[in-house]
């Protein structure tokens, strides 16, 4: 699965230009992976459920850890805008991040009830997360810079 | 693209949405009394003025007031910005819409002309209060979403339906000026019925199913000719109502038309809904199936009406006007609204415990999962009541002999909705407080 996902990022460099395109395209891969996941799990299937978890994980904390080191910082050395948006989301992360290690510590435990409700959770604040990205932060880092191709390289 | 202003950190006081979210299941209740205490009476005719304050009990009291409370809260996640002075407007725009939706109820059933004043005079200003806070967003958003896209076209939508509703109120309201009611009842429920009721549903649809149940996206591009196909037809549909007095060939091909792209948006729906990634059992996504296949009955319903019943056939034909605006404002729209606040209400009362406990470093275990705050099982007897109350509220109008029970179990359906989501403010409120005087030697 990861060799997949590799792949596919290469596959998306080639045709997109913008940050928007490539990392709108991550959040649809961390989401099939979460569905993945949580479809195993709700079924009873713990052993396959939780190596797709950690899956999940590795690549949700793949992309926040794109946009820490890499994205965020590119965008604010470029517009002098520290304690902004980029704040914002660093923060929203640290919220999902805190969701994911109880959520792991279910799963851990095979505690599907405990699990199914945090995973609502994080599903829900994962999409109105990435819908800000989405909508605002990531137009907002294409428009300040326009030539994307070199950061998208070094994230993959 | 313009960022000024843009701020990824708006959230409105919970108080905001919540207002809309907890008044709207008194409307529902208040509804169902009337049900309930007209009896059979109530299907009679749909010029009756009880089932006139029936529905605006139930469109205005239920269905707009979550819409408002709803757009508060979603407005600033897609546009980053607040609806501006909320925190002033709001309660003086809730307010007046609880006024308003209690007078002209009452208004229908007594005929007190006072009260037709004071409906029109509150419901207008609580609607232009709300439109004007929200037209400078909507146009200035550079934005090119989807929703910001349908949105404007369901509030276009809206604002007309309320113009027609507006000018038959100020007609009732001075008794002197003389209207053709009907004429303008048809289109004022065209397009409220049909235009709002499926604009508010596919835009609520076309956000929520991709998002939270990882099906393909609806395509962009059918959707906004969709929505624009249906409001041309709508616009064509009223033309041919107004003007040509005999139902003419213009006027069945554009009800042809209409019906045809509802069912383009019911199959498109129920299609992406089963190819959803994310496969578990979830109570939103069985009312998100009730909401989409009511529509489907709606249009076979509706062709029947139009087409196989006799102008004799009165009877047939009132139950027929009701069991389609039962399916349209009960089936559709109350399925699809009261599904989501079993997601929206857990959602934001964590959302703002999880924000509070942020603050208070060691209070994350203070802060609830989403179904801690309303329970699968709770949503689960919320899906049933609502089924049983839409089965029975369809059949009471064949059986009106039944129409008590429909009554009852519709109001068992408000009350329990009521019940749950005061249940999680109640919880809110309780950890609200556990965490503000959270003792870090507590800790350990």
């Amino acid at each position: 699965m990861m060799q997949t996902t590799a792949t596919f990022n290469r596959g998306v460099i080639l045709l997109t230009t913008t940050i928007n395109t490539f990392m709108s395209a991550h959040h649809k891969e961390c989401d099939d992976l979460f569905a993945a996941a949580e479809n195993s799990i709700a079924s009873g299937d713990w052993d396959n459920g939780v190596s797709q978890w950690l899956e999940f994980t590795n690549e949700l904390e793949n992309h926040f850890s794109r946009e820490e080191t890499i994205i965020f910082p590119e965008f604010e050395s470029k517009t002098g805008s520290v304690g902004g948006p980029t704040q914002m989301m660093r923060m929203e992360h640290e919220q999902m991040r805190s969701l994911v290690s109880e959520l792991s510590k279910a799963a851990a435990d095979k505690d599907m009830e405990q699990f199914l409700g945090l995973s609502e959770t994080l599903m829900v604040t994962m999409q109105q997360h990435n819908m800000k990205e989405e909508q605002m932060l990531y137009p907002m880092i294409d428009h300040a810079m326009p030539d994307v191709t070199d950061i998208i390289a070094r994230m993959v | 693209m313009n960022t000024r202003g843009l701020s990824l950190d708006t959230i409105p006081p919970l108080l905001i949405p919540l207002r809309f979210f907890l008044t709207a299941p008194l409307f529902g209740i208040c509804a169902a009394l009337l049900i309930f205490y007209q009896g059979s009476d109530i299907w009679l005719s749909r010029w009756s003025f009880s089932s006139l304050a029936l529905t605006h009990l139930v469109t205005l009291g239920f269905m707009l007031m979550v819409m408002i409370g709803g757009l508060y809260q979603f407005i600033p996640v897609m546009v980053g910005q607040l609806i501006p002075a909320g925190q002033y407007l709001a309660p003086v725009i809730h307010s007046l819409l609880v006024i308003g939706t209690f007078s002209l109820a009452a208004a229908f059933l007594s005929h007190f002309i006072f009260l037709y004043v004071l409906a029109l005079i509150s419901l207008a200003l609580s609607l232009s209060l709300f439109a004007f806070s929200l037209i400078p967003l909507l146009i200035a958003q550079l934005n090119k979403h989807l929703l910001v896209y349908l949105l404007r076209i369901l509030l276009v939508v809206l604002a007309i339906t309320i113009a027609f509703g507006l000018y038959m109120l100020f007609s009732y309201s001075f008794p002197d000026s003389l209207i053709n009611y009907r004429l303008y009842t048809d289109i004022h429920a065209l397009w409220g019925l049909l235009g709002w009721t499926v604009l508010l549903i596919m835009a609520v649809s076309s956000q929520v199913i991709p998002m939270f149940y990882v099906t393909p996206e609806f395509s962009k591009n059918s959707l906004k000719l969709l929505s624009m196909a249906i409001v041309l037809t709508l616009i064509m549909l009223s033309f041919s109502l107004l003007l040509i007095k005999d139902k003419l060939f213009s006027g069945i091909f554009f009800e042809l038309l209409l019906s045809i792209e509802l069912l383009v948006f019911s199959l498109y729906s129920l299609w992406l809904i089963e190819h959803r990634k994310r496969k578990l059992a979830d109570v939103t996504i069985s009312f998100f199936r009730i909401a989409h296949f009511s529509l489907l009955v709606v249009i076979i319903l509706w062709w029947f009406y139009a087409q196989v019943i006799s102008a004799e056939e009165e009877l047939l034909k009132t139950q027929m006007e009701f069991i389609l605006a039962i399916s349209l404002v009960y089936g559709l729209a109350l399925s699809a609204i009261i599904g989501l606040l079993q997601k929206i209400v857990p959602f934001l009362i964590f959302l703002h415990l999880q924000r509070l406990s942020l603050k208070h470093p060691g209070t994350i275990s203070l802060v609830p999962n989403m179904k801690k705050i309303i329970s699968t099982k709770n949503s689960k007897i919320q899906f049933l009541f609502h089924c049983l109350s839409l089965f029975l509220l369809i059949f009471s109008v064949f059986f009106p002999q039944w129409v008590w029970l429909a009554a009852i179990l519709m109001m068992i359906n408000f009350i329990w909705l009521w019940k749950n989501l005061l249940q999680g403010i109640f919880l809110y409120q309780k950890n609200r407080k556990q965490i503000l005087n959270y003792n870090y030697s507590y800790e350990t």
